[in-house]
Order: C-alpha cells, then structure tokens, then sequence
C-alpha cells in the first residue's frame, strides 16, 4: 500500500490531500489516483467490519474520498457520474415505505460502493412497486431493505412478498438492515439481517462475488 | 447536600401534593407505587417488587384504534387513548401524552423539522425526523458566542417555515439606552415579521389548548393512583448539537475538523441543558428527568471519542441534575456496552439507566452498586413475538437483573403498535416474577 492508501486508511485528510496534488503534479493519472484512494478505503471498512474505526470513522473516510474527487474533477477525462445513478445495478438499495431513515442505508451504500459494487440507491420511503419496477430496470440480484421502525415491519413485508411475486424469472435475494434480527426476517421473509454496515458487505460479496475494482473509465460506474 | 435535595424531592413527589386523589384507595395505591420506584431508583431498600414501566411511544393511541394522525390532531381522543391504555393495563408508571405532539402546532408555524403523519409520513406511521445541517460548519462561533441569538435568529428561521422573516431582528443585546433602542425595533414594523409574529400567538394559542388537555389526563391519571415516570426532560449536549443542529454526518466530521470549536459549543450548551432538565422537572414537582441518548451508543464512536466529546458534558449535565435533587432517567438506545466503565464513574442511587441492545447481566455486574437499571425487553420481541415468548424473556430477567432490587422492568425501546396481549404479558410478568 502506497503513502496515499495508507494516508486515507489512517483517515489524514490534510496528508490526503497534499498527496493528491503532488501525483497531480508528478503527472499521475487521476484515476490511478482514485485507485489509490480506494484501497485506502477498503482498509477503512475493513478495520470497521473488527471494531478498530467507528460510524464517525466511515463518516469522516467518504468525506474525505468526496474532497478527492473534487480536487480530481478537471482532470478527470470523463465527468464522474458521481451523483448519477447506475443503469445497470448489482443491488437495488432502499428504506421502506413510511420511514425516512437514511444514516444506516447511506453508510453501507457508500461501502458496498468502495467495494466495487453498483448500487442503486432508491431513496427513502419507497412503495413496493417501485422496488419492483428498480429491480427490473436495473436487472440487480439483490434487494437491500432498511427500515427503523416497527411499524415498517409491514412494509418490508409487503415488499419482500411482492418482489417475490413479481421478479419470479429474475431471482432477487433480498436482504434487511436497520432495526432487524432473525425474528424479523423470518416475518418479513427476507433472506438475510443485519444490524451493521460491515455485516452487509460481506453477505453481498457472498450472493454476487468479489469485485475487482480496475483503475479504467469503466471502473468508475461504482464510484 | 444532593442526598437530602434528592430524599426530599421523591418525598415530595410521593405525598403528591397537587394530587386530587379520586379516594383512599388510589392515594395508597399512588404512594405504593412511587415508593416502588423510589425503592429501586435508591439502592437502598428492596422494594416489595420489581416496578414495570414500558417505554410506550404511540401505544396508547393504537390500543384505542387511533392512527397517530388521529392522535396528533384531535387531542380529546388521545386523552381518552391515554386514559384507557394507563386504566386497563396498570403500569406503576406511565409516559404522558406528550409523546402525541399537537399536528396543528407544527402546521401553524410550519415546522421544517420533522415529517408527520399528515405531512410527509402515512396516517398510521410516527413522526420521523429529518437530519440535516440546521446549523452550518462554520456558524460554531454564532453559537458559541450567543446561543439564544443563534437560536432566535437562525435556528428558528430555519426550522420553521414561518418564522422565516425573524432573520431580520436585530439582536436583543443591543437595546441599551435611550438613543441605542428604537433601531432595534424597527424589524418589528415589517408586514412579514409581524405576520411571523401572528403565527407564533396562534401556535401559542394551540400549544396552550393541547397543553391543558395534556394537563388534564395526567391529573385524572394520577388521581386515580397512576405517577408518570417523567417529570422533566433534557439532552446530552453533543445529541443537541449532533440530532438537530449539525446532523449526524455533521458533528462526525467536526470531531475531525473543528474538535476545539466543538468542545466549546458542548461546554456553552452544558449549563443550558441543567437549566432545561431542572426547570421542566421542578415544575412538575417530579424528580425523574428524561434523557434520551443517541450519538453516544457503541460503534458510533470509539471509546476515546466518546470520552472525550460525549461524556464530559453529558456528565456535567448529570451530575448538575443530582446537585439539585433530581434523579437522571437514561435512555441509552442502541448498544453501551463499551460505555458501562465509564458510566460507573457515577454517584450510587442517583440514576437510572434504561438499556436497549446492552448485555443486562454485564449491566449488572458493573453498574448494579451504582445505579438503578432498566430495560430491555426487545421492540422485536414485543412486536412479532407471542405473550409466552415474552413472560419467558422477563422472568429470565428478573432473575438476572432485579436480583437485590435496583431494576425497572420495561422494554428496550419505544413501544407503537404491538399487540395489547403483548403488553399485558409485560405488565403482568413483573407481577408475576418480580416478587421479592
């Protein structure tokens, strides 16, 4: 691991940053650089998925990843499709119908994100039929749900039922986050829990593989 | 000092002094029940049983076939909710109505904050908050150097749409003397400051109706031999800072950016949050102060962040609620298993602390010669699990956290829509089990 990985999984953001622009000026390739970020941050998750770093720590990781980006963005040969959403996505990822909590979902988005992963992010308080409509257009295998309420008990199974319904020739796996254990996913039907960001990587780097992040234009997409 | 202020604001609380007890039998039975609490809040005494206080949120509305739309708009039917649910089930504590806030309040002056039913969240869903950066990054030295002005002029414009226009005020300090005081009124003159001022009468007008009905319940509740279990209600400070005024995302970054500026907020908004704990709890003549705890819970912090930014000032805000007699009531959601070390720090028999995902029987082991503990029947668990389930889990845990007394059976987080014979399961266990 280069100075800049290692300045990023430490959390530097002045280092960070300086590291930057000076590979900007040694005439490094901005994407090389993303690349180098990015493994950085992969260290961040990884020391979060064993209790070494904290939410605050995820926090403070993507924001410095987003000052990067700024910094990058007039050498960048293409825009970034930063805030665009993908066309074609791994993982549909929203919070259910009446609830708008977003902290949970955004952290683990932001992670499934690091990891290479193209993640559809629905937004908060989403009808299940738009779930559905999401998951055809995007053809993504798994469904991430969260809900912080137990009144969006329902909701999520109302969801996972119509999911099932709906996308029979296209198998969805369907996992919940949020306030969930066993006896919730049992109720709503769902395929798997859990109650951390790390815990929900690792389940998807399970169900769809590990994702080889190239530093290429096309490698950009899960940005 | 703080012992006899303690020992003679729950003496104070128990006579219930401003009390019409409906007859002889629900004044004794009143009494009992605060003594029941007393008993377990002190350590000094094992009470006659384990006393059950669920953590209800919008139960009582659901019970009684309300929405919480229903709840928040017609205020004499959540009375009589709130009424039926305290009757029938009997807690020897219950929550007020004020967790059924007024919708039309929040309408009148069209409040930013949260979504509501009716407002952005479906008839039977609970009002929901919606975080973001109220405060900017760079506005700590505002705060710092006035909050009430930051409050006034800022915040308030902010978080409601209506009082938008007190942008314009000038601030009150610079009223001094006779030719240094008419400027400062000339922003009461504008139509739109007037017009956000007619809005504030009105929303006072209807905060003023909702209140006496919020009054009225807890009179007859308590004359018929019920004692809430809160009588006022505050915050850690770096939850003010961090649910409402910078937002999660915001104050995780500040500890990076900004870690001084942020101390200094905590320390300015400290002595502010002991002012709100002991004025809302003297008023009420009731020791129990509310604190619900968010930011601090495990995983959102490390352990040195959490001593350093989390603890000191919630700390302060503890023991400057003791000094005066007041008995701290914590609801430590999430998880504080890495936090229970630094919590015994504290004074013995002078808190209560109600826990969510903490491991009880470790709760115990460190924190039962210091405080009274609380808890944790999980939501989960009282929302899709069966009346058996649920007399299992709270025998289990009597026997391991009320042993020697110091334990409020209740349940882990806020209960909404559960069914009754859940809830009677839970009341009726500590009754059941909770014998000593």
């Amino acid at each position: 691991m280069g100075p800049l990985s290692l300045a990023m999984a430490e959390l530097d953001e002045k280092r960070v940053l300086e590291l930057v622009k000076m590979a900007l000026l040694e005439g490094k390739s901005p994407l090389e650089i993303v690349e180098e970020c990015r493994r950085g941050l992969k260290v961040v998750g990884e020391r979060y998925s064993w209790g070494e770093y904290f939410l605050s720590d995820l926090i403070m990781s993507a924001e410095i990843f987003q000052e990067v980006l700024r910094v990058l963005e007039p050498y960048l040969p293409i825009a970034l499709p930063l805030a665009e959403q993908p066309h074609k996505a791994d993982i549909v990822f929203g919070t259910v119908e009446g609830d708008i909590h977003d902290i949970g979902k955004n952290i683990t988005i932001s992670l499934l994100r690091c990891e290479g992963f193209r993640v559809y992010d629905a937004g908060v308080d989403i009808p299940p039929d738009v779930f559905v409509t999401l998951l055809k257009e995007t053809g993504a295998k798994v469904l991430a749900l969260s809900a912080l309420l137990t009144s969006s008990f329902e909701a999520m199974r109302r969801t996972v039922q119509l999911v099932r319904m709906m996308t029979a020739k296209q198998p969805v796996r369907i996992i919940i986050g949020g306030l969930v254990n066993e006896r919730v996913c049992r109720y709503v039907g769902a395929d798997a829990w859990v109650r951390e960001a790390g815990e929900g990587v690792a389940i998807c780097r399970r169900w769809l593989g590990m994702r080889v992040v190239k530093g290429q234009a096309g490698g950009l997409g899960a940005l | 000092m703080a012992e006899e202020r303690q020992e003679r604001m729950l003496a104070l609380w128990a006579e219930g002094q401003n009390v019409q007890f409906a007859n002889e039998e629900a004044e004794r039975a009143y009494k009992e029940r605060v003594i029941r609490l007393k008993d377990a809040i002190q350590l000094k005494k094992v009470p006659d049983r384990v006393p059950v206080c669920p953590v209800t949120g919008l139960f009582p509305a659901y019970y009684a076939g309300l929405t919480v739309r229903d709840a928040m708009y017609d205020y004499e039917r959540a009375a009589a909710a709130w009424r039926k649910y305290v009757l029938d089930f009997q807690p020897d504590a219950y929550i007020g109505m004020f967790l059924a806030p007024p919708g039309r309040f929040f309408e009148i002056l069209d409040y930013r904050l949260y979504k509501w039913p009716g407002r952005g969240t479906p008839p039977h869903t609970s009002y929901q908050c919606l975080e973001s950066e109220y405060m900017k990054a760079d506005e700590y030295d505002v705060l710092i150097q006035d909050p009430s002005d930051f409050w006034i002029r800022i915040y308030l414009p902010r978080i409601f749409g209506a009082l938008k226009p007190w942008e314009k005020l000038a601030p009150f300090t610079e009223v001094l003397e006779i030719v240094m005081t008419c400027g400062s009124f000339i922003p009461f003159g504008f139509p739109e400051v007037q017009a956000a001022f007619k809005a504030v009468f009105e929303a006072g007008n209807e905060a003023v109706r909702w209140a006496s009905i919020v009054r009225s319940v807890d009179q007859d509740l308590q004359g018929q031999g019920f004692p809430a279990l809160f009588g006022g209600v505050t915050k850690a400070p770096f939850d003010i800072i961090g649910d409402t005024l910078r937002g999660t995302h915001g104050i995780m970054m500040d500890m990076y950016r900004r870690p001084e500026k942020l101390l200094k907020a905590l320390d300015v908004l400290t002595p502010l949050a002991i002012r709100m704990g002991v004025s809302s709890a003297r008023s009420a003549g009731h020791p129990l102060v509310f604190i619900p705890l968010h930011k601090g819970a495990d995983g959102f912090l490390s352990d040195k962040q959490f001593r350093t930014f989390y603890w000191p000032s919630l700390k302060k805000v503890i023991m400057g609620l003791i000094e005066e007699g007041l008995v701290p009531f914590l609801f430590a959601e999430g998880g504080y298993n890495s936090r229970l070390e630094v919590i015994s720090e504290l004074p013995r028999g002078k808190t209560v602390w109600l826990f969510e995902h903490t491991d009880m029987a470790r709760a115990k082991e460190v924190l039962g010669d210091v405080a009274c503990l609380a808890g944790n029947v999980p939501i989960t668990l009282l929302t899709l699990g069966t009346p058996q389930e649920i007399k299992d889990y709270c025998k289990h845990l009597i026997n391991l956290v009320g042993k020697g007394g110091g334990f409020i059976l209740s349940s882990g987080g806020v209960i909404d829509d559960i069914n009754p014979e859940n809830m009677r399961a839970l009341i009726e266990s500590a009754k059941e089990f909770g014998g000593y």
